[in-house]
């Protein structure tokens, strides 16, 4: 695993030695994409950057009048620095995309929430449901408001102790890779743990944001 | 190279601009208003465009087609509300394309639209002694994929190679972004005759970053019309159920009454015997009263601006500027609630009527290779998916996301030797699939197998326009399989050649023409299937001297692509497919190997 890495971010370049765009497969990672390693922390302001500096050499603004194949190849490239950028520049989509390139895709058994967690679930589910029709009592809707708006204070907090737990086990896996290692086999799992249970946490919190907004 | 023009094809008004030396430019004849007002009328010997047809609507309101962009990428079911406040003829039949009637015939939207893309056209060529062909279109940032394809449609029908449909309110930001390309957070708000839009975009070294935008395709303008005379045919007393003309000429001084209450306190209504009826209609309006009405609709601006605040993780305190764009901005209580909610005093230092084209003349002249410092990235405004069991969205690109982009998915069959995959795809942000919008189905065909066997990867590409394309290859086979596309609402392609063929004399020069159009369609088809493969297999199965014959015959390809020859230009392609034939041989071996190899794999594992 450590040599195509090493081969990725060595070898790719978008641009070919004349300054055309290349071709680029499937196989080139995100990050070889940007000619980044592959760790949680990156150089934010860096990669905004570079973002806007391909910006400016593949968007497909810039080859109305180019032949055929080149405005195709811009296409395709500017398809794929948005969807790289996209990825890269968020610490948590970053991170989720990292654990599966190492480890595979995050599967729904990667983690079991808490069973306390799963009842605060439940509970905001249902308050959110039943203040969606619950239309006619005013008595009945300011209380499940006022439920919802705590549930939803609640899952804040949790994502902020998850924030703190991931930038602790970025930080550990980003210690191995410069050291030249790969990332010890438990910051993998615990990181796969936390960030399955933020989709739960973030599809509650969706949920309920919903909830509310639609009243 | 011929110049490219950038349109705004409004609701109530179009304009065209292009850009000159001191800068971008609306066009108008000596002594006319640069505004054409978006109104057809189909008289008894001759169709008539813009101010002619407006200033003799409330005669012929039957024949007179207005507002068609409401019904542009829309089906017949979803103008139900609307068909209250029409006096034309809505063609019941057609289900999946609203058509107007006029006069005994039936119009499609992109017809009616491409009239008065043709009248815009024939402006600039008057102005500029010449023929232009290409063109940049506008449309409201949460246009959805049918809507843009009928604006697109909507040109060709009138002649033009539409290079960019691009977004209204980001237009905008490009007139405004001229004189300075650093003016940080910027929020566009834009209110026209037919939709509302808003966008939140980040402008920094030139580069317009659009971070989200929100908006509603069913409200302007019009709406404040259509509530003011509901409530003035209330306080006239009558019943006017089947009289489209006489509730016609109501809509018609409700806007008139709108547009004085905007500069005045008061105004009075006078309609005489409207619709033929016996009514002589009298009544004083304040500006109070009629903000009563409108506050309802134009509330509903608010949620919309707040929601794309909220995906552009800014506050409205961490907006620099807010500006106006679009006729109804000009209404005292909608700049008063723009205010409000965003803190800051909005501005429409740009005439807001004009903002939008001149801004499409900017996009236009990035195009056409006359300007590298400035660049805007725009995003989908609504989140695109595919139906899953239960009728359960399945997610493929959320909205927001900066465009062109694109996302591969594998799909597998579920039966016996099945011949082909179904997608269902659909754009909106509800869970459910009911109650998104429905785009397309897309069948794949592919080689029968056993379930589960078949492994079709799908790319869904949304360009730079915001329009969606499917591509799809047969994992196992290697070969890009076929896609039948079946749009959900709007014209199918053989509709719109029909229309094509209909609205030329077939003349001998037309058949050339389209005949080069269609070689030249798939000239780039079989170029980018080409590059696409050797990207995908080239790496391991390509040697130089073969690489070298491939690239050559794409510049073949390419060269023809320069002339006005079909015949050449298929000459090409076949040449092209010829030297790419042994590739196409060996991705299917080295594929059927690798399935050998899997399934070899899944036996042993399965002992």
């Amino acid at each position: 695993m450590n040599q195509t890495r090493t081969k990725n971010r060595d070898t790719f370049s978008v641009f070919d030695e004349n300054g055309e765009i290349q071709l680029i497969s499937s196989t080139v990672d995100h990050f070889a994409f940007f000619s980044l390693p592959r760790k949680m922390k990156i150089d934010e302001g860096g990669l905004e950057a570079k973002y806007y500096d391909y910006s400016r050499r593949l968007h497909p603004d810039f080859f109305t009048n180019a032949p055929a194949s080149k405005r195709i190849l811009s296409l395709d490239a500017s398809a794929r620095l948005n969807s790289a950028y996209k990825t890269l520049k968020d610490p948590i989509q970053r991170a989720v995309y990292l654990v599966e390139l190492e480890s595979g895709k995050l599967e729904e058994n990667d983690s079991r929430p808490p069973v306390d967690l799963l009842e605060e679930i439940f509970e905001a589910q249902e308050a959110a449901a039943e203040y969606k029709c619950c239309e006619d009592d005013a008595e009945e809707a300011k209380n499940l408001r006022a439920n919802l708006e705590a549930a939803k204070e609640c899952f804040i907090a949790q994502r902020a102790g998850q924030r703190a737990a991931l930038a602790d086990l970025g930080a550990r896996w980003d210690k191995a890779i410069d050291a030249g290692e790969d990332p010890p086999a438990e910051v993998i799992d615990k990181l796969r743990s936390v960030l399955g249970l933020r989709n739960y946490i973030d599809n509650i919190l969706r949920s309920v944001n919903q909830a509310l907004e639609e009243a | 190279m011929s110049d490219i023009i950038g349109i705004d094809l409004g609701t109530t008004n179009s304009l065209v601009a292009i850009m000159k030396e001191d800068g971008p430019w609306v066009i108008a004849p000596e002594g006319e208003n640069p505004l054409v007002p978006s109104v057809v009328s189909f008289r008894q010997d001759r169709v008539l465009v813009g101010e002619k047809a407006r200033a003799g609507r409330a005669e012929h309101i039957r024949d007179t087609i207005f507002s068609i962009k409401r019904f542009m990428g829309r089906g017949f079911a979803d103008i139900q509300d609307e068909l209250r406040h029409i006096p034309f003829e809505v063609d019941p039949e057609c289900k999946e394309a609203v058509f107007v009637k006029a006069r005994g015939r039936a119009y499609s939207a992109p017809e009616i639209s491409a009239i008065i893309l043709r009248e815009l056209k024939s402006r600039v060529e008057k102005h500029l002694g010449h023929r232009v062909q290409r063109a940049v279109i506008t449309v409201p940032a949460h246009f959805n994929d049918a809507q843009r394809q009928a604006t697109k449609d909507a040109g060709r029908l009138a002649g033009l190679e539409v290079l960019r449909i691009v977004n209204e309110p980001t237009a905008a930001s490009l007139a405004y972004g001229l004189h300075d390309r650093n003016r940080g957070v910027v929020a566009v708000y834009d209110l026209g005759g037919g939709t509302f839009d808003i966008s939140i975009l980040r402008v920094k070294e030139g580069i317009f970053e659009v971070l989200a935008t929100g908006g509603d395709t069913r409200l302007g303008g019009d709406d404040f019309d259509h509530a003011l005379s509901d409530y003035l045919i209330e306080r006239a007393g009558i019943e006017l159920e089947n009289n489209q003309e006489a509730v016609g000429q109501f809509v018609l001084a409700a806007e008139r009454a709108k547009r004085e209450l905007t500069e005045k306190d008061e105004t009075e209504i006078v309609l005489e015997n409207p619709g033929g009826t016996s009514l002589s209609f009298r009544e004083k309006l304040m500006r109070a009263e009629m903000e009563k009405i409108i506050t309802p609709i134009a509330e509903r601006t608010l949620a919309p601006c707040r929601r794309a605040l909220t995906d552009a993780g800014v506050t409205a305190s961490e907006i620099g500027e807010v500006v106006l764009v679009g006729g109804s901005t000009r209404i005292p209580l909608v700049r008063r609630m723009v205010a409000d909610l965003f803190g800051k005093e909005p501005h429409s230092d740009l005439n807001p009527d004009e903002v939008v084209a001149l801004g499409a003349a900017v996009q236009a002249d990035i195009l056409a290779g006359g300007r590298k410092d400035m660049l805007l990235l725009d995003v989908t405004p609504l989140s695109l998916g595919i139906e899953t069991v239960g009728g359960v969205m399945g997610w493929i690109i959320p909205r927001n996301t900066t465009i062109p982009t694109s996302q591969r998915e594998v799909f597998t069959t579920f039966k016996d030797n099945q011949t082909g995959v179904d997608i269902h795809v659909l754009q909106g942000e509800r869970e459910l699939i009911k109650d998104n919008r429905s785009l397309a189905r897309f069948v794949f065909g592919i080689d029968p197998a056993p379930a589960g066997m078949a492994r079709i990867e799908v790319t869904f590409l949304i360009d730079a326009n915001g329009i969606l394309s499917v591509t799809a290859r047969d994992l196992r086979s290697g070969k890009a399989a076929s896609v039948d596309v079946q749009p959900s609402y709007g014209l199918t392609d053989e509709q719109v050649e029909k229309m094509l063929l209909d609205s030329f004399e077939h003349a001998e020069a037309d058949i050339q023409a389209r005949q080069v159009l269609e070689a030249r369609a798939e000239a780039e088809n079989v170029v980018a299937a080409t590059l696409r493969a050797l990207r995908d297999y080239g790496e391991v199965n390509v040697g130089e001297k073969e690489r070298a014959a491939i690239t050559g015959a794409i510049s073949g390809v390419e060269g023809a692509l320069e002339r006005e020859d079909h015949q050449l230009i298929r000459e090409k392609i076949d040449a092209l497919n010829e030297v790419t034939h042994p590739l196409a041989e060996r991705m299917m071996d080295n594929v059927l190997k690798e399935a050998l190899a899997n399934k070899r794999l899944s036996e042993a594992m399965s002992d």
